[in-house]
C-alpha cells in the first residue's frame, strides 16, 4: 500500500497522540524513517523520546510512551529536529586571528589549545589552566574531562554550570541527609495529596511534569496545590493557594509552617525521635535539641512571618495545615527561586525540615523533590564529580582517603591528585579576571551570557593574558564570540552517551546520524587533547561505552552504586534509577527505606535508614530569617528577579533556532505592575532602562499583575537583551551558587 | 505544511465539551480521548510559527483547556 508523506505524518501524528492516551492503537510507520530511542535535549526532567531520521536528517521526534513522559513532550522536545541543521551550526573549527575567528583545521585548532595548556602550565603551574563544563553534557565527555584535569593535568580547577542551578540544592541534600540527590521519584506525584511549589514556575520551566501534577490533581481526592512564589506565575493557574512574598522573605515563611506544625500538634514524635537530629551553623553544629528546635520556632508565629514576608497570616496556616494533615501525602517540589540565593542551602534546609518533622518522607507520595534545569546535571557533574569539590560518586577532594581511593581506581601514582578545592565558577571566572587562570576550556555552555553580572566576567573573558576555549555546536553565540579557538562540537542526536535527570534517571542517548560538517563528539575532541598533552593512557578510550564501563567500578560499593547498569541494560529500557547494584536489581525508587533501597540492610529495625550520616538520622537546621544580599533602597527602590519563559531554554542558543519558538517571546520584556508603571509614567511596549548597581540594560515594558509591586521581572533567554547585566555575583556560602534570583534595580522610561 | 499530533489536557469532564468546539474548526481533527480530560487531535499548520500560535490560542481562547501537549510534529516537505 503506498502512502503519501503528508499521509504517513497524520497516521503518525494521529497514533502518538493516541499512544500517549494509553489507546491500543498501533504506531503505524511507512518504514521510510528510522526510530532511535534517545532522551530529551532540553530541562532535567529527562523526557524519553524517539528520533525519526530519513536519509541521515533528523526528521522528526515522537515522545516514548514507556518512558515516565507517557509519550508526552513539550513544544521544545518536539521541535529538536529544527536545531540539528540550525543555519549557525558551526561546521569547522575556528581560530583567532587578530579580531577575527577565521576558518582552521582541525590539527591547527587542536594542536593550538595544546599547546597553549602545556605552556600555561610550564610557566604558571597547573592551576593555570582550568575547565568550565556543562551539564547539557553527556556523563562521559564530563567524566573524560575530570579526569583528564584532576589526574593528567593534575588540577582541580574543574567546575560547572550546575554550580549555577542545583549547587543549593546539592549543599542541601548533604547538610540534611549526608548524601546527595532526591531520594523521591516522579511516581510520588500520582500518590501526593499536597503539593508545595517553591520557587519553581513548573508550568513553564518543567511542563511535563507540571502535567503529571495536573493529572494527580484531578484524579486525587482533594488534591491541594500550593504555590509559593513572588509572581502569580502560570504554575500558580492550578493553585488551591498561591503564597505571594517579598522576594528572599521565605525562609520566614517556612519557619512559620513549622510553627504551625508543632503548634497544632501536625508533627509526627515518633519520626522526630527516631529519624531526626537538630543543628545550627555548619557541618559540626549537631549539637541541638528538639526543645531548641522548638523555642526557636516560637519566634516565628504566622503573624511575624506576614510581617517579614508580605505574606498573608492566614494563608501560611493553611498551608501548613494542608501539608501536616494527618494522613495525607505531601510532596515538595522546588527549583531556581529556591537555590539561586544567596542562602540557598538554608531555604533547601527548611524544606527537608518539614518533611523530617511531619515523617512525610519515604513513602509514596511524600518526599522533598528537588527539580533540575538540565538534563545531564544531575547524572554527569553532580554524581560524576565534575565540580571543583569534588571526585567521582560522592568523594570529596579535601578527603585524603577518597583521592588515595581515586588514584588507585584510576591507576595513577599516590599523590597525583591534587588535595586542594579548585575554584567554584564564580571563583574561576574572578581568577581569570585576576590574571591567575590564564587558559580556559568552556564545553558545551555559555558562560558569556549566563554568569551573573555577566559584563564583568565577559571582560575578564576578553583580557589580553586569557586563552579561551570554546567547544560549542553553535556560532556564535555571547561565548563563542570572545574565544580564541571555537571548536565544533556534535550535537544531541548526533553522539552516543548517558544522561541522568532529577529522579536519578539513568538514560542512554543512542546516535541517529553523523555529526554536521566536521563537527565531533566533546567525548572525541578530550580524548584528541589527552593524547596531544601526552595523557592517551588516561582517557583509553575507543568509544564512551568502554569510558561507561570504567565508570561503573567507580560506583561500586558507594552510594550510587549502578554497576548493575550495563550499556546493553540501558539500551534495552527506557530508564533506570540508581542504586542498582546487580544487573537483576531492578532500579530504586525510593532511597533510604527497607525493601527498596538496596543499600540499606534488609534486616533494619527500623523502615527508614538515613545511611547518609553516622548516627543515621537526618537533621532538621534551624535557619533563621536573613535577607538578600541586596535589598531595595532608596536609589534602587525595585525588587529585579529573572526566570524562564516555556518556548525557550537556558541562552536560547537552540530554541532560538527554531522558527515557531523565536517567533514566541524571545525577546526579553521587562515585566511590571501596572500601578508601578502608571507612577513612573510607563505605558505597555514602552522603552523602559533598568539599572542596577553593575550595570544597565534597556527592555520593553510589559505591564502585568502578575507581578508584585515593586517587582520586575525579566526572562533569562535573550542573548541580544542580556538580564544577567544587572544581577548580583554575590554567592551562597557553602555551595558558592549566585544569587540570580534577587537584587536591586531602578526603573525609568527610556 | 506542518502535521503535529497533540494531546489536550482539560478540567476534569470537560473533554466532550472542548472536543465539541475542536471538530468545527477546519484544522483540527479529533482522533480519541480518554472521555474525561484528555483529547488527541491531529493539526495541521501552514507551518511551525502558526502550529504555535495555534497552539497558545487554544490555552488563551479556551479556559476549559489546562494545557496544549504535542506528541509528534512532522513535515510534509522532504528533509533537505
Amino acid at each position: 500500500m503506498s502512502m503519501s508523506r503528508r499521509e504517513f505524518l497524520k497516521t503518525a501524528a494521529a497514533a502518538s497522540a493516541l499512544s500517549a492516551l494509553g489507546s491500543s492503537r498501533a504506531f503505524a510507520a511507512d518504514g521510510a524513517a528510522q526510530w532511535t530511542k534517545t532522551v530529551c535535549r532540553y530541562c532535567g526532567t529527562g523526557c524519553g523520546l524517539y528520533v525519526g531520521t530519513q536519509g541521515g536528517k533528523v526528521v522528526g521526534v515522537r515522545g516514548d510512551k514507556d518512558n515516565h513522559n507517557r509519550g508526552l513532550l513539550c513544544l521544545k522536545g518536539f521541535l529538536l529536529p529544527q536545531i540539528m541543521s540550525a543555519p549557525d551550526r558551526l561546521l569547522h573549527p575556528l581560530v583567532r586571528k587578530g579580531d577575527k575567528l577565521v576558518r582552521a583545521s582541525w590539527d591547527e585548532a587542536m594542536g593550538l589549545v595544546a599547546d597553549r595548556f602545556r605552556e600555561s602550565i610550564e610557566k604558571f603551574g597547573p592551576d593555570s589552566v582550568a575547565f568550565y563544563g556543562s551539564g547539557q553534557a553527556l556523563t562521559e565527555e564530563s567524566y573524560a574531562a575530570n579526569k583528564l584535569f584532576k589526574a593528567g593535568l593534575r588540577t582541580n580547577n574543574i567546575d560547572g554550570n550546575p554550580r549555577l542551578c542545583m549547587a543549593g540544592a546539592v549543599a542541601g541534600y548533604l547538610t540534611t541527609y549526608g548524601k546527595d540527590e532526591p531520594m523521591g521519584c516522579y511516581e510520588d506525584v500520582d500518590h501526593a495529596d499536597v503539593f508545595v511549589l517553591t520557587g519553581s514556575n513548573t508550568a513553564e520551566a518543567h511542563p511535563i511534569i507540571f502535567q503529571r501534577i495536573v493529572r494527580r490533581k484531578e484524579s486525587g481526592r482533594n488534591v491541594k496545590v500550593v504555590v509559593l512564589d513572588p509572581r502569580r506565575t502560570p504554575t500558580a493557574r492550578i493553585a488551591d493557594l498561591h503564597i505571594t512574598f517579598t522576594p528572599g522573605t521565605d525562609l520566614a515563611i517556612m519557619n512559620a509552617m513549622a510553627h504551625v506544625l508543632f503548634a497544632e500538634g501536625l508533627v509526627d514524635r515518633d519520626f522526630i525521635q527516631t529519624h531526626v537530629a537538630f543543628g545550627e551553623g555548619g557541618p559540626d553544629g549537631v549539637n541541638k535539641t528538639l526543645a531548641d528546635y522548638e523555642k526557636f520556632l516560637a519566634d516565628y508565629t504566622p503573624a511575624r512571618a506576614a510581617e517579614l514576608s508580605g505574606a498573608r497570616a492566614e494563608d501560611i496556616v493553611t498551608a501548613a495545615r494542608w501539608f501536616g494533615e494527618k494522613g495525607r501525602t505531601a510532596m515538595s517540589m522546588w527549583c531556581m527561586g529556591v537555590n539561586q540565593r544567596s542562602k540557598g542551602v538554608w531555604a533547601n534546609n527548611l524544606i527537608h525540615n518539614l518533611h523530617l518533622v511531619t515523617g512525610k518522607i519515604g513513602v509514596p507520595g511524600s518526599t522533598p523533590f528537588s527539580l533540575t534545569g538540565q538534563p545531564n546535571a544531575c547524572g554527569g557533574v553532580r554524581d560524576g564529580g565534575a565540580l571543583s569539590h569534588l571526585l567521582p560518586y560522592g568523594r570529596l577532594v579535601a578527603n585524603e582517603k577518597h583521592r588515595a581511593e581515586m588514584e588507585k581506581l584510576w591507576n595513577v601514582p599516590a599523590g597525583t591528585l591534587a588535595p586542594k578545592p579548585g575554584f567554584a565558577t564564580i571563583d574561576m571566572f574572578r581568577a581569570v579576571e585576576e590574571g591567575r587562570i590564564k587558559t580556559l576550556y568552556v564545553m558545551c555552555t555559555n558562560p558569556g551570557q549566563s554568569l551573573p553580572n555577566v559584563d564583568r566576567y565577559r571582560k575578564a573573558m576578553q583580557k589580553q593574558d586569557a586563552f579561551l576555549v570554546v567547544s560549542e555546536a553553535f556560532h556564535p553565540t555571547r561565548t563563542s564570540e570572545l574565544a580564541d579557538v571555537v571548536l565544533p562540537a556534535a550535537l544531541w542526536a548526533e553522539k552516543e552517551g548517558v544522561y541522568g535527570c532529577a529522579e536519578r534517571r539513568y538514560q542512554l542517548l543512542e546516535a541517529a546520524v553523523k555529526p554536521a560538517g566536521e563537527a565531533r563528539p566533546d567525548f572525541d575532541i578530550l580524548c584528541d587533547l589527552a593524547r596531544r598533552l601526552g595523557h592517551e593512557k588516561l582517557l583509553p578510550f575507543r568509544t564512551p561505552a568502554d569510558a561507561w564501563d570504567e565508570i561503573l567500578t567507580l560506583t561500586k560499593g558507594t552510594a550510587y552504586d549502578f554497576t548493575g547498569m550495563s550499556r546493553q541494560r540501558l539500551k534495552e529500557s527506557h530508564g533506570l534509577l540508581w542504586p542498582m547494584p546487580s544487573p537483576t536489581h531492578p532500579g530504586t525508587k525510593r532511597r533510604y527505606v527497607r525493601g527498596e533501597d538496596p543499600i540499606v540492610p534488609a534486616d533494619a529495625p527500623q523502615r527508614i535508614v538515613f545511611y547518609g550520616r553516622p548516627d543515621n538520622k537526618a537533621v532538621v537546621w534551624l535557619r533563621p530569617q536573613k535577607p538578600a544580599e541586596e535589598v531595595v533602597d532608596a536609589e534602587y527602590p525595585f525588587w529585579y528577579t529573572t526566570g524562564r519563559a516555556i518556548e525557550h531554554w537556558h541562552t536560547a542558543t537552540m530554541t532560538r533556532n527554531c522558527k515557531e519558538l523565536r517567533h514566541a517571546n524571545l525577546e526579553s520584556m521587562a515585566e511590571l505592575h501596572p500601578q508601578d508603571a502608571a507612577k513612573l509614567g510607563i505605558r505597555d511596549g514602552d522603552r523602559v532602562r533598568l539599572a542596577s548597581r553593575r550595570a544597565t540594560e534597556t527592555f520593553r515594558a510589559r505591564l502585568t499583575d502578575s507581578t508584585r509591586q515593586g517587582l520586575v521581572y525579566v526572562h533569562m533567554h535573550d542573548p541580544d537583551h542580556m538580564c544577567n547585566r544587572l544581577t548580583i555575583d554575590a554567592v551562597d556560602p557553602v555551595s558558592r551558587q549566585p544569587e540570580y534570583k534577587i537584587c536591586a534595580v531602578k526603573v525609568e522610561k527610556a | 505544511m506542518i502535521v503535529a499530533g497533540i494531546v489536550i489536557e482539560t478540567v476534569p469532564g470537560a473533554a466532550a465539551r472542548v472536543s465539541a468546539r475542536l471538530v468545527t474548526r477546519d484544522d483540527v481533527e479529533v482522533t480519541g480521548g480518554d472521555g474525561d480530560s484528555r483529547v488527541a487531535i491531529v493539526c495541521e499548520a501552514a507551518d511551525g510559527v502558526a502550529l504555535e500560535e495555534f497552539a497558545e490560542g487554544l490555552v488563551a481562547e479556551d479556559e476549559e483547556i489546562l494545557g496544549v501537549y504535542p506528541t509528534f510534529v512532522g513535515d510534509d516537505q522532504d528533509p533537505a
